[in-house]
């Protein structure tokens, strides 16, 4: 079941989609000169998106998960009202499970999805598996 | 008591139908749809398949908008330019879908509820008609909704 805990996103763009990750499950953010001294997720790859590859990187480091996520450029912090996130719609929720998506979020331009730690903590298991 | 004859009397159905690609129109009892909208903005969905146009804000709530063209097969040929392209916003129990149509029509017509195996409905598409009726656009194929949500639902 979709839970809301924080009113704190932080958003990322990447090519035609948004993604958006709880700021509360954030433990630091780090840019392209501090590379990130651990394995690292793309979360551009794990939802099947390009970016360009010369655009700034960030990556977020996040409680109980041990590579970090390259969440791409343009990274930013906004609130949002609780009312502003929503399940996903069942008829397509598998495919956004599967690529570590658990909810939507209604921005004033569009919609985000929100990363979910224990999706993505599955999606990084399937990896590994041989 | 009807007697006497193997044919029953065509039922009387309130449809709306559209047009989904360039030679079909398809047709839904009015009871499932909750709303015809123009366009929306799409937010695409990674990984899903080509039916699924994306993700639309209507209502105030995220909503699949679904191309039942490709899903049906039905593609190759040019869609007419004075057709308006819509949302047809239809709801089956807890799945709530926008479908893509163009040329929609609500009407009262006779249901022909024979038409399930005719041949002229593609492969893909018979296994969800219901029956058919005839439009002032021509015939429409009425299509079980809860069927076709089902077969088109995303799984994996």
């Amino acid at each position: 079941m979709f839970v809301r805990r924080s009113r704190t996103f932080a958003l990322s763009r990447l090519d035609h989609v948004v993604v958006g990750l709880d700021a509360h499950e954030i433990v630091s953010l780090e840019g392209d000169d501090e590379p990130s001294p651990f394995e690292h997720l793309d979360i551009a790859a794990l939802i099947g998106v390009r970016v360009r590859d010369d655009a700034p990187r960030r990556f977020a480091r996040v409680r109980g998960l041990t590579p970090s996520l390259l969440l791409g450029s343009s990274v930013h912090l906004a609130d949002y009202d609780p009312e502003s996130c929503f399940p996903l719609p069942r008829f397509v929720a598998p495919a956004l499970r599967r690529r570590g998506i658990d909810g939507l979020l209604l921005l004033p331009d569009g919609l985000a999805y929100i990363l979910a730690m224990d999706l993505l903590s599955a999606s990084t298991a399937r990896k590994e598996e041989p | 008591m009807q007697t006497g004859s193997s044919s029953a009397a065509p039922t009387a159905v309130t449809v709306l139908s559209f047009a989904v690609g360039p030679r079909t129109r398809v047709a839904l009892l009015s009871r499932w749809v909750r709303e015809v909208l123009s366009p929306h903005a799409l937010t695409p969905v990674p990984g899903a398949p080509p039916h699924v146009s994306g993700i639309a804000q209507i209502g105030g709530r995220p909503v699949a908008v679904v191309d039942l063209a490709p899903f049906f097969g039905l593609t190759g040929g040019d869609v007419a330019v004075d057709d308006m392209p819509r949302l047809v916003l239809v709801q089956s129990g807890t799945m709530e879908v926008a479908l893509c149509g163009r040329s929609v029509l609500v009407e009262d017509l006779d249901l022909d509820e024979h038409a399930g195996g005719d041949q002229m409905f593609g492969e893909r598409l018979r296994p969800h008609v219901q029956g058919r009726v005839t439009t002032r656009r021509g015939i429409a194929v009425v299509l079980d909704l809860p069927s076709v949500l089902e077969a088109a639902r995303v799984r994996t």
